[in-house]
């Protein structure tokens, strides 16, 4: 991969790839380290995908593989209760912290299933091969997720679907 | 079925609600630069490059000096009580020789970046 490909893909997928970080961690502190990370192992494969089609999902393999290390990492700080950082921004700021702390309350691996699935759009098998877990698993660990997430927005009164 | 019906419903629901939640402006510092990446990552190969064909070198030495040090030894055990002193002074050459060998061997593998 030469420079000007690298630069091509990098403007294409830096703004998805680090939302998805910053959102799964719940904050910017460690995120952008990650995000760093990721685009420097991906420049030191023997050869990386050029294909933009395959770029994004390996992208977020590493990614996803170095927010597991992260939080194995700080295990007991995570443990200590800490309060996820606020990272929203806009004119109604104090909804958004809202859902945030909401879906910091998930389990790491449920927000990082949800995101991909939701957000990200990806196929049982894109998420399968970025979270390091057997396919035929995907569909019952997205929809105990699920479960977790609608369980929070009902008791946060937000489960008729509404959200102002 | 009651089950099926209310997986769907939560499937919808939470998909209106992620995606309000990715619709929300983040706050953000400055992005990482992608020139530096670039050239983080370049210096990163360089030295992964470095590494790779030096390595037969590094193990070529590692086994040098053991071998010098193994050697001064038997040296000085073996010759030590027909001619002390020369034995002596052999054998703490080559072992001061392997030490200084294994120093620079360490002193010259390159630091992670």
């Amino acid at each position: 991969m030469d420079e000007r490909a690298f630069l091509d893909a990098y403007e294409q997928t830096i703004a998805p790839l680090r939302a998805y970080v910053i959102r799964a961690l719940g904050g910017v502190t460690h995120a952008d380290d990650i995000v760093q990370e990721t685009y420097l192992r991906l420049l030191r494969l023997p050869s990386p995908p050029r294909d933009p089609a395959k770029l994004r999902p390996y992208l977020f393999r590493i990614a996803s593989n170095l927010m597991i290390d992260h939080w194995r990492r700080h295990k007991h700080e995570s443990q200590a209760g800490q309060e996820p950082e606020p990272v929203s921004a806009g004119q109604n700021v104090a909804l958004a912290i809202d859902m945030e702390r909401l879906f910091q309350q998930l389990r790491p691996r449920d927000r990082q299933l949800l995101w991909l699935a939701h957000v990200e759009g990806a196929s049982h098998r894109e998420i399968a091969a970025a979270l390091g877990i057997a396919m035929t698993s995907i569909k019952v660990l997205l929809f105990r997720a699920r479960q977790r997430l609608t369980a929070l927005l009902e008791q946060s009164g937000r489960g008729s679907g509404e959200s102002t | 079925m009651r089950k099926i019906i209310d997986g769907r419903d939560d499937e919808s629901r939470v998909d209106v609600w992620m995606k309000r939640l990715a619709a929300v402006p983040l706050e953000m510092p400055a992005r990482p630069n992608p020139a530096l990446l670039w050239w983080r990552a370049q210096a990163a190969r360089r030295r992964d490059e470095e590494q790779r064909t030096t390595l037969p070198i590094r193990i070529t030495e590692t086994i040098q000096v053991g071998l010098a040090t193994i050697g001064g030894l038997s040296l000085a055990a073996f010759a030590g009580s027909t001619r002390p002193v020369a034995a002596m002074l052999s054998a703490a050459l080559l072992v001061g020789a392997a030490a200084i060998a294994a120093w620079a061997n360490l002193a010259r593998t390159p630091s992670n970046f």
